[in-house]
């Protein structure tokens, strides 16, 4: 499947170094990711996966390096970062959705403020997603009302409409209860079904395991390792994926 | 029984001292009001009335201690009984007379309209439409209110802000006991050209000095003092020190 | 003075202010400290009036209609003034730009240092030598600069109460900073910030009261106008006080309503 991604990368990242004070939270990170492409990075907390992903949409500033998203530099004062962010979807752990907006609030209030849709638009889009995340029923109630696993799957919507062309999730079933982890990772494997570009920071193997393209092993700011998810989680060449593997399966 | 001692020799040196000292009163002043009462160089109170009622006092043999009370409340006070005498340029009126006694008038003055240089006026009348600055509960308040003439009038807490009010152009006229007016006028140097004494009532108005109402022991005590104060000239140089240049 | 604290998950806050408390939402019973207060000051001052008209209907009649609306003026001027300026003030102090947030954080350390009394004198007679500003004006203007730095810090303490998460999703959609404040952040820190914005304005109400000094005729010059005139030193402060505590009680409960109006999203 990697072979038909031949185009030139929808994301690309170069020589990318991040400081948290002085500690280096990512260290020369090389990554390209194809239109189209899923990958999973994996790796134990504190490795800078999710630096790694926060700085695609320039959530954490890179301090070297370069970062590019279909083209454009994204640290370059002429690019608008704001416009590049339409195109990149984000996932958080905490799912972020707005508490003071209903569901269907949610999903229309960028669209209609960035996009310029009317609300009737708006509106229609959002419900095709809340159908396609499965809580169609729950449109007009505020957040608060909703399961963790529900208000995930709304915040998956909430980011599709504004169709993105890539997705970002940042380990997106971490602060949910084991009961919810499924239906929420139900979506993301529908999302790729379609083809979505996907980049996911999680620690769900089996999801990387089926979902993934391409798995990344990061450790120490670094990627360790990469490769099919057939070969990081059946033969690990390096140590420290395999220690790590073994911990987490 | 050491406390019993000690209480013991505190009553006997009371009333050792009050047995040797002169009776002592608490004078109330507003030291707003130059030059009846105002605070001298050295921050204490002075001016005609301050040192009237020290006259007053030493002539009928009691002592005074002169504090410095904001107008505003300063009748609360004596008839709650915090100070025993109000010595602040009071008018006696009807009205006041309700609710405290007073002593015999100590002097007489009439009510003095304080404009801009350069502008005066006959009668109240033309102060309509105006703003009238004086000082709160002062009778420059009431005449005003009671001529009815359609001014605007300001109460200030001291005449003091009301006079800097009109330099400043905030109002148009102030209206005071002529004493304080005429320091105003000519005596303040910060002010010297910029003010015209312009007009002044026609009814006196006499100050007493205040108690509480039923206080007819101090009354007395006050008003053999102003007899002697008048008898032995003691009055007229007062005047002399206090308004004299004028 | 008001000292926030927030776990910003419920948005809890613990204060101390000058202001009237502000009863609680949630309570339902109908006895309760607020209730009980409004019904004892509007049945004393009813009681006084029936009982003795002489002197208390006359007192009241004094006051009630031109002092209790000067009062009211400077008081809704002010807040119409301060709150704009405390939502910019604390705007400033999160400001990521240093000159912007120096200048906020340097208003707010001078106002927070010098006593409203001496703002108030300062802008009538101090500034006098430059420009007349009536007295009215001068209440205004010192109390809205007094209030928008305290407001200031509830504004900042409010926004910085709101999660990251929050703006960060907003950004992630494609939010610039400004959006992001006006959109998703300052709607929800309202709720954090109207409680001691409320009691703010309250204590803005008593603190009217300063503007007598300068001759203009609000409720309480009104109340020594007439003890001027009458010396009823007791009667007349009695009526006074009674009428500031119905007022602020009414403004605490209009408070408290428009508190619970913003819980609507809590889904409980």
């Amino acid at each position: 499947m990697t072979e038909s991604k031949t185009a030139a990368p929808i994301i690309t990242i170069r020589n990318v170094w991040k400081y948290f004070g002085q500690l280096p939270a990512l260290q020369d990170v090389n990554l390209d990711v194809a239109s189209g492409e899923r990958v999973v990075i994996i790796g134990p907390s504190g490795s800078g996966k999710s630096t790694l992903l926060r700085s695609i949409n320039r959530l954490e500033e890179i301090d070297k390096g370069e970062i590019r998203v279909q083209g454009q530099d994204i640290m370059a004062p002429e690019n608008d970062i704001n416009l590049i962010r339409r195109n990149l979807g984000m996932v958080f752990q905490q799912f972020n959705l707005f508490p003071h907006k209903t569901v269907l609030q949610n999903l229309t209030m960028a669209p209609i403020k960035l996009l310029g849709l009317s609300r009737e638009e708006a509106e229609q889009r959002a419900l095709g997603l809340l159908k396609k995340v499965g809580i169609s029923d729950k449109a007009n109630v505020y957040p608060a009302m909703l399961s963790g696993g529900q208000q995930q799957r709304v915040a998956i919507a909430r980011a599709l409409a504004m169709q993105p062309a890539i997705m970002l999730f940042d380990e997106p079933t971490s602060a949910l209860d084991p009961e919810m982890v499924g239906e929420v990772l139900d979506v993301m494997v529908k999302l790729a079904e379609e083809g979505m570009t996907m980049v996911c920071v999680t620690h769900e193997m089996g999801f990387a395991r089926t979902v993934a393209d391409r798995c990344i092993f990061m450790d120490h700011g670094q990627i360790v390792e990469q490769g099919s998810p057939d070969a990081l989680f059946n033969s690990p060449r390096h140590p420290r994926l395999r220690q790590f593997l073994n911990q987490v399966l | 029984m050491f406390r019993k001692i000690t209480l013991a020799l505190l009553a006997l040196t009371l009333c050792c001292g009050q047995a040797v000292a002169a009776e002592k009163y608490t004078v109330a002043s507003d030291c707003t009001w130059p030059p009846m009462e105002m605070l001298g160089d050295d921050k204490q109170p002075a001016g005609f009335g301050v040192e009237y009622i020290r006259e007053v006092a030493k002539a009928a043999g009691f002592e005074v201690e002169t504090l410095n009370i904001a107008w505003d409340g300063i009748f609360g006070g004596v008839a709650t009984g915090k100070y025993d005498i109000v010595a602040s340029s009071t008018t006696i009126t009807e009205e006041r007379k309700k609710q405290f006694d007073f002593s015999d008038p100590y002097y007489e003055v009439l009510q003095a309209v304080v404009l801009p240089a350069g502008t005066s006026i006959k009668s109240l009348e033309e102060l309509k439409g105006k703003k009238v600055g004086g000082q709160i509960g002062t009778t420059g308040i009431f005449v005003m209110r009671k001529a009815n003439v359609g001014a605007d009038i300001r109460e200030y807490n001291d005449v003091g802000l009301a006079i800097q009010d009109l330099v400043s152009g905030r109002i148009d006229a102030v209206i005071c006991d002529d004493p304080v007016a005429l320091y105003y006028v000519n005596k303040k140097a910060d002010y010297a050209g910029k003010l015209n004494l312009s007009f002044k009532t026609g009814d006196p108005e006499l100050y007493g000095f205040t108690v509480r109402k039923g206080r007819a022991d101090l009354v007395a005590k006050l008003n053999e003092g102003i007899k002697k104060v008048r008898e032995s000239g003691t009055h007229d140089k007062l005047i002399e020190k206090w308004m004299g240049a004028n | 003075m008001p000292n926030t604290e927030n776990s910003h998950s419920k948005g809890n806050i613990v204060m101390v202010t000058d202001g009237a408390s502000i009863p609680d939402p949630r309570e339902s019973r109908l006895i309760n400290a607020w209730s009980i207060a409004l019904a004892g000051a509007i049945a004393a001052l009813l009681a006084l009036c029936l009982f003795w008209p002489e002197p208390y209907r006359e007192i009241l009649s004094y006051l009630l209609p031109d002092g209790v609306l000067i009062t009211f003026k400077i008081t809704v001027l002010s807040i119409c003034c301060a709150v704009p300026l405390g939502l910019v003030t604390g705007l400033g102090r999160i400001s990521r730009n240093r000159f912007i947030n120096l200048l906020a954080s340097t208003y707010v350390e001078v106002i927070r240092g010098i006593p409203l009394l001496v703002q108030i004198f300062y802008i009538y007679y101090a500034l006098s030598r430059f420009f007349l500003v009536s007295g009215t004006t001068s209440a205004v203007i010192a109390i809205s600069f007094c209030y928008g730095a305290y407001m200031g810090e509830v504004f900042r303490a409010g926004i910085l109460a709101i999660s990251k998460g929050q703006s960060e999703a907003a950004r992630s959609l494609g939010f610039n900073r400004f959006q992001t404040m006006f959109y998703v952040v300052l709607p929800q820190a309202w709720r954090t910030i109207l409680p001691p914005v409320g009691n703010e304005c309250i204590a803005m109400l008593k603190d009217t009261s300063l503007v007598s000094i300068m001759a203009v005729p609000d409720l309480m010059h009104c109340a020594r106008s007439f003890v001027g005139t009458t010396y009823l030193y007791f009667e007349t402060y009695t009526i006074i006080a009674l009428i500031y505590l119905i007022i602020t009680l009414i403004l605490s409960k209009c408070v408290s309503i428009m508190e619970s109006r913003l819980n609507y999203y809590d889904g409980k």
